[in-house]
């Protein structure tokens, strides 16, 4: 085959798979060209004017950049990357042309890196690099011999034999990737994204609206921790205290802080937590205390907040209390108690629902709404007032709808409630030893203060057991699960690999050599595996090259020339041994000669050890 | 061993350079991730392209007898000494001449043919030969001399002139040449019973009629050959100008079959066998060298 | 296996009681014989080629024909021709002197090329062809042609493609002074020889040589070294024409009766290497005359450079 025609196939899967890195990002007219543009390239021989061309890249160039907000950077780069790529696959092309769509191609492929965390991004990296691999290579050949066409079996020979590059540079890219250094603060700090987009749990309800909620598997967070009762994983988000026009929000007041909890089963865990483009950090249930590299906002509603927002993966160590309450003496209820927004007939009902006592009307009023509601994720209430709707009207809802009515019936009842937003349940991996907490599991909760000590209330009539129940889970899930065990090991290896771990890796190692005592840790332990099997493979090499006949031929002439035989190295052993005139060495010389021309010469075999006996006793005489 | 950088090898690293700023810049380690692996990439392609023009051995030899300011087919070979792996893109360089031999397998070895031109007579030492080799990325380009120490005799310039009349371009001053040494055509004048007489001047005809063997007898039987005293040459002409006359001289009475005696300091030559030229042409390539 | 060795040891010890001094010659001219090949002898008359040859036919009981070339030898006097029997009022065929087992060619190079022409090729082919007809050549069958050094005058040297056909080109040499004075004191031992008992029969011969071609291992490797070797001849700068495929054959031959000889079998390199100069040299054409010890020093050197299979 024309090498000309196998560049142009490559080029041609390179871009495609450069751009599906990217078709998320980027909209879809933009691809039209590039796709007009690739089969123009592989079907027509004709090339258009380069100088026209490039007027029309400068063109649109400028036309994206004047669009371009902080926000849309990383975007219109892998618009205008896609333009140019486009036009260069109309040009005429040279080797240079030709490297100069592979480089904007890995380009696409690194950009799309900022914007996803993804492990698929290891598939687009390493495909590229073997299809650049071939590319370059094929195109070095072009350069120098353009008119040669490489045979089949030439081909395979090129293509297996040079496929080293790429498979070998798999695990020396790893290695560079720990060792790269890193640093603690970005050299340039310009391109600091502020929010992208938003995902999971958001600081903000807004009932009536776009359901919040969501119904996509995608991974929240990660912990680390032993398995508990599935009833008890609340894991507590932001609190909603502030109810505006339908919608809740977060006071976030830092001025006091002062909580006793105690009682509970007390657990510590480690979490991986996805970025969210926001600020609130997970923690299970009551947490008592958080470890986080970076600073942290404690609030009065018991949340943790970051300073910067979380755009990245993350992880921080935690340790918590699983109780229903907590006391707060001096909690300022100015929100919690707040009847604003509850109309009329909200205050009816409360009214109807009120027993002698605090605890009685809450139960009551958890009674009502568990007999009367139905949960629903669809053709949920909306309207001027959305909670009006679903208790009067609709009756069916998610638990945004059953925890702010209740919530609402209850400061209607001058007891003071908020909404906490977070998590319920989450998939126990055994095997890892976490839990995988996905977007489906966002659920929110009413707190309600009662002698002084907050309430955990949870109107929602889903059971948990859709939340954490393994065994019911589908095979599609349960291989899910099996995909986010990698995909876990990927975010705690590699995108979360930082300064610190570098440090602490390298301590590690450091310390591990010079105390016998070895902690066994996970990376240490994966470490060591690749360390103990390339020591063994570099083993069984040299042991390898020591069982070949030169190796034993050398040093039999070796002792030989110790002996003072002037050895020729380039003449049969017997020829040799016929120097030597000592007769018991030329005896046992000739016993050496005889056994390893039998074995090249007869058996195929090497016995080794028959050698070495006997060029130990010739080293003898 | 030598190593040179091409421009797109220099791109590439600047590009890894940037790649890298943008890695700690963004703290993104999927860039650091794409770092990695163009650095892996560069090491490992760096080692490849070592090992592909390492363990060669390169040969030539001359397919035909090279004469002075014309060109001669050479046949130049490599065999590659590697077992597992093939040597791509080989260039070599031998006396400003490039050949460039695509893929070499493992174990196996090449030919290809070059023209070798040499300006003038004598022994030549072709020492070594510069491989080198843009693969796998034309990155860089990699360099290694190779010693072959081949010795060749350059046999002298074919001159115009010439003592015979072949030639049609031969001129009044190679003319007046002929009139000294005179060449006789020979002509049979007996034939006498076989002794230790060469094989070609057995009379055969008559052997095969009687079974008996004679030998035929040629008029000069002295001179039975055309005699040439190189030192007669150089009464005539300049030293190298004799010796390109003698050359032409001696290959046209070999390419024609005229037998020849050649003497030059003393040494007698009988130009029958391509051996014989050979030698006769190799003394005078070394005559006074 | 052992049974062959016995018989080759009782072979031996026959050529050291008639033989001595030729140790050498003994060797090569047995090893070119179990090979199926044959073997010329260059060197000055009178050192003992005439009573090689016969002590090797009466060792093992074979027939032995001569033939002393002359320029007026004639292909018949050779083959063997048609003569009109006028009882059988017929033309039968009476045989030449190559009808034998052992045949000793003296002087080669003095026969006329259509002579030699003639007796290379019942060597080659093992059959005569007179007249149209096709004869056998008795089996085995072993020429030892001798010929002068090629200088000496008179001579038709034998052209380098016909050397092809013998297995190998050796010398006798003079024997050692002490030999050379045993020989004087017990005087020619030709008439010893004569009267002497063959020590094995010719079917023992026989079996044997079909043994060898049999039974001894060559492994690829030494294959691939004598590939090796045969290429570096056809590539040298100063070598006309290298080796061919049947040298490659004949030097494997070769080292298959070395291999015998020596007690083994299997071929080890130095099956080839001894030999080598004996195998290979006369099949080279160089191109430029050199003196036999040049030829030499050129194969000695390419062989060096040969890695040996010791991988």
């Amino acid at each position: 085959m024309m090498l000309r025609r196998l560049i142009d196939l490559g080029i041609t899967s390179l871009v495609i798979i450069s751009v599906i890195s990217v078709v998320k990002y980027v909209s879809f007219p933009y691809f039209l060209p590039l796709i007009a543009s690739l089969i123009f390239n592989l079907y027509s021989r004709k090339t258009l004017n380069r100088h026209v061309l490039t007027a029309v890249a400068i063109f649109l160039t400028i036309f994206i950049a004047f669009n371009t907000t902080l926000n849309t950077l990383v975007n219109n780069l892998m618009k205008v990357i896609i333009i140019f790529i486009s036009i260069k696959l109309l040009e005429e092309k040279r080797y240079r042309d030709y490297m100069q769509i592979i480089t904007l191609s890995i380009f696409l492929i690194t950009s799309s890196a900022l914007l996803n965390i993804n492990m698929i991004f290891l598939f687009y990296i390493i495909t590229s690099i073997f299809l650049v691999n071939f590319l370059i290579i094929l195109l070095t050949i072009y350069d120098n011999l353009p008119e040669y066409s490489l045979n089949r079996e030439e081909l395979k020979e090129i293509f297996y034999k040079t496929a080293i590059i790429p498979i070998f540079s798999i695990p020396f890219a790893i290695l560079l990737f720990f060792i790269i250094p890193r640093t603690s603060t970005p050299l340039f700090d310009f391109i600091n994204r502020e929010d992208v987009a938003k995902t999971g749990f958001t600081s903000k309800i807004g009932l009536g609206g776009v359901s919040t909620i969501q119904e996509t598997e995608t991974i929240a967070f990660r912990a680390i921790m032993k398995e508990v009762d599935p009833s008890k994983l609340y894991w507590r988000g932001v609190v909603f205290d502030i109810y505006r026009d339908g919608s809740w929000h977060s006071s976030n007041r830092t001025n006091r802080i002062n909580f006793t909890i105690k009682g509970g089963e007390s657990i510590s865990y480690e979490i991986y937590f996805e970025p969210t483009y926001d600020k609130y950090l997970i923690t299970l249930d009551k947490p008592v205390d958080l470890k986080f590299q970076g600073t942290l906002t404690k609030t009065e509603n018991l949340e943790f907040l970051t300073t910067n927002v979380i755009s990245k993966k993350i992880h921080y160590n935690g340790s918590s209390i699983l109780t229903e309450s907590f006391l707060d003496i001096d909690s300022d209820i100015t929100h919690s108690k707040d009847k604003k927004g509850i109309t009329d007939s909200i205050f009816a009902l409360a009214k109807s629902l009120k027993k002698e006592n605090d605890t009685e009307t809450i139960n009551n009023i958890l009674k009502y709404l568990k007999e009367n509601y139905r949960y629903s994720l669809t053709d949920l209430p909306s309207g001027k007032s959305p909670v009006e709707e679903f208790l009067f009207r609709n009756k069916k809802g998610n638990c945004e709808y059953f925890a702010s009515a209740m919530a609402l019936l209850l400061r209607a009842n001058d007891i003071p409630a908020r909404l906490v937003g977070g998590f319920l349940g989450g998939y126990y991996n055994k095997n890892a030893g976490y839990y995988a907490i996905s977007n489906k599991n966002a659920h929110v909760w009413v707190e309600a203060l009662v002698n002084n000590r907050w309430i955990r209330l949870d109107p929602t009539p889903a059971s948990i057991s859709s939340f954490t129940q393994r065994d019911l889970l589908s095979l599609k899930m349960k291989f899910k699960i099996y995909l986010d065990y990698i995909s876990f090991y990927w975010t705690k290896f590699i995108i979360n690999y930082d300064l610190q771990t570098q440090m602490e890796l390298a301590v590690k190692f450091t310390t591990n050599f010079k105390t016998v005592k070895i902690k066994p840790d996970k990376i240490t332990n994966y470490t060591l595996i690749s360390i103990i099997l390339l020591a063994l493979t570099s083993f069984l090499f040299i042991k390898n090259k020591r069982n070949t006949p030169s190796y034993f031929i050398n040093k039999f002439y070796k002792i030989l020339s110790e002996k003072g035989i002037n050895i020729d190295p380039s003449i049969p052993i017997m020829r040799n041994i016929d120097r030597i005139d000592d007769e018991k060495l030329k005896k046992e010389s000739k016993k050496f000669a005889e056994e390893i021309n039998k074995m090249l010469f007869k058996d195929g075999k090497l016995e080794k050890n028959t050698l070495q006996t006997i060029l130990k006793n010739i080293k003898r005489l | 061993m030598g190593i040179r950088f091409t421009k797109a090898g220099v791109i590439y690293i600047i590009l890894t350079i940037f790649m890298g700023f943008s890695a700690i810049n963004t703290n993104n380690n999927l860039v650091f991730l794409v770092v990695s692996f163009m650095l892996a990439i560069m090491g490992i392609s760096g080692f490849l392209g070592k090992a592909n023009i390492e363990k060669l051995n390169v040969r030539i030899h001359p397919v035909e007898d090279p004469f002075a300011k014309r060109g001669s087919r050479f046949i130049l070979e490599i065999k590659n000494g590697k077992r597992y792996l093939p040597s791509i893109l080989l260039k070599t360089n031998l006396r400003d001449r490039e050949i460039t031999f695509i893929i070499l397998k493992p174990l196996s070895s090449i030919r290809q043919e070059t023209i070798l031109k040499f300006d003038r007579r004598g022994r030549i030492l072709l020492d070594d030969v510069m491989v080198s080799s843009p693969f796998p990325f034309n990155f860089f380009v990699r360099y290694k001399k190779y010693h072959i120490n081949e010795e060749i005799i350059v046999f002298p310039e074919i001159g115009e002139k010439s003592f015979f009349n072949f030639n049609r371009n031969a001129e009044e001053n190679t003319t007046s040449t002929n009139d000294k040494i005179t060449m006789k055509l020979e002509e049979l004048s007996n034939i006498r019973s076989y002794s230790n007489d060469p094989a070609k001047r057995i009379f055969w005809k008559q052997f095969a009629k009687t079974g008996e063997l004679y030998t035929k007898e040629y008029t000069g039987e002295d001179s039975e050959s055309f005699r040439l005293y190189f030192e007669d040459i150089l009464k005539l002409y300049p030293l190298e100008e004799a010796i390109k006359i003698a050359t032409k001289t001696v290959l046209e009475a070999y390419n024609n079959s005229i037998p020849l005696t050649f003497t030059i300091s003393n040494e007698t030559y009988n130009v029958k066998t391509d051996a014989d030229k050979r030698s006769v042409l190799k003394r005078l390539a070394l005559y006074d060298a | 296996m052992e049974k062959y060795q016995k018989l080759i040891r009782q072979l031996f010890d026959y050529y050291q009681k008639y033989l001595q001094g030729k140790e050498k010659a003994i060797k090569l001219t047995i090893i070119s014989f179990l090979s199926r090949g044959h073997v010329l002898i260059e060197d000055n008359p009178g050192l003992g080629k005439t009573t090689l040859a016969i002590a090797i036919a009466k060792s093992m009981g074979l027939t032995f024909g001569r033939i002393q070339c002359t320029n007026d030898l004639l292909p018949t006097d050779v083959t063997g021709l048609n003569i009109f029997n006028k009882e059988k009022n017929e033309f039968e065929f009476k045989k030449g002197p190559i009808f034998n087992n052992i045949v000793l060619i003296d002087e080669i190079n003095r026969a006329t090329p259509k002579t030699q022409s003639a007796l290379l090729e019942a060597m080659g082919e093992k059959q005569v062809t007179v007249e149209g007809s096709t004869y056998n050549l008795p089996k085995p069958f072993f020429v030892i042609a001798t010929q002068n050094p090629s200088e000496s005058f008179g001579t038709f040297p034998l052209p380098e493609s016909q050397l092809d056909r013998f297995l190998m080109k050796i010398s006798i040499g003079y024997p050692r002074r002490e030999e050379e004075l045993d020989i004087l004191r017990g005087g020619s031992s030709r008439k010893g020889i004569y009267e002497s008992k063959s020590v094995i029969s010719s079917e023992d011969v026989l079996e044997m040589i079909q043994y060898i071609k049999t039974h001894i291992t060559v492994k690829d490797n030494i294959l691939e070294y004598i590939m090796d070797l045969v290429d570096k001849t056809r590539d040298h700068p100063q070598i006309a024409i290298g080796l061919s495929t049947r040298a490659a054959l004949s030097i494997v031959n070769a080292a298959r009766s070395s291999a015998f000889i020596n007690g083994r079998d299997y071929v080890i390199p130095e099956d080839i290497l001894d030999y080598y100069q004996y195998t290979m040299l006369h099949r080279m054409t160089f191109k430029e005359k050199l003196t036999s010890s040049e030829k030499l020093g050129i194969l000695t050197s390419m062989v060096k450079t040969t890695k040996l299979p010791y991988a």
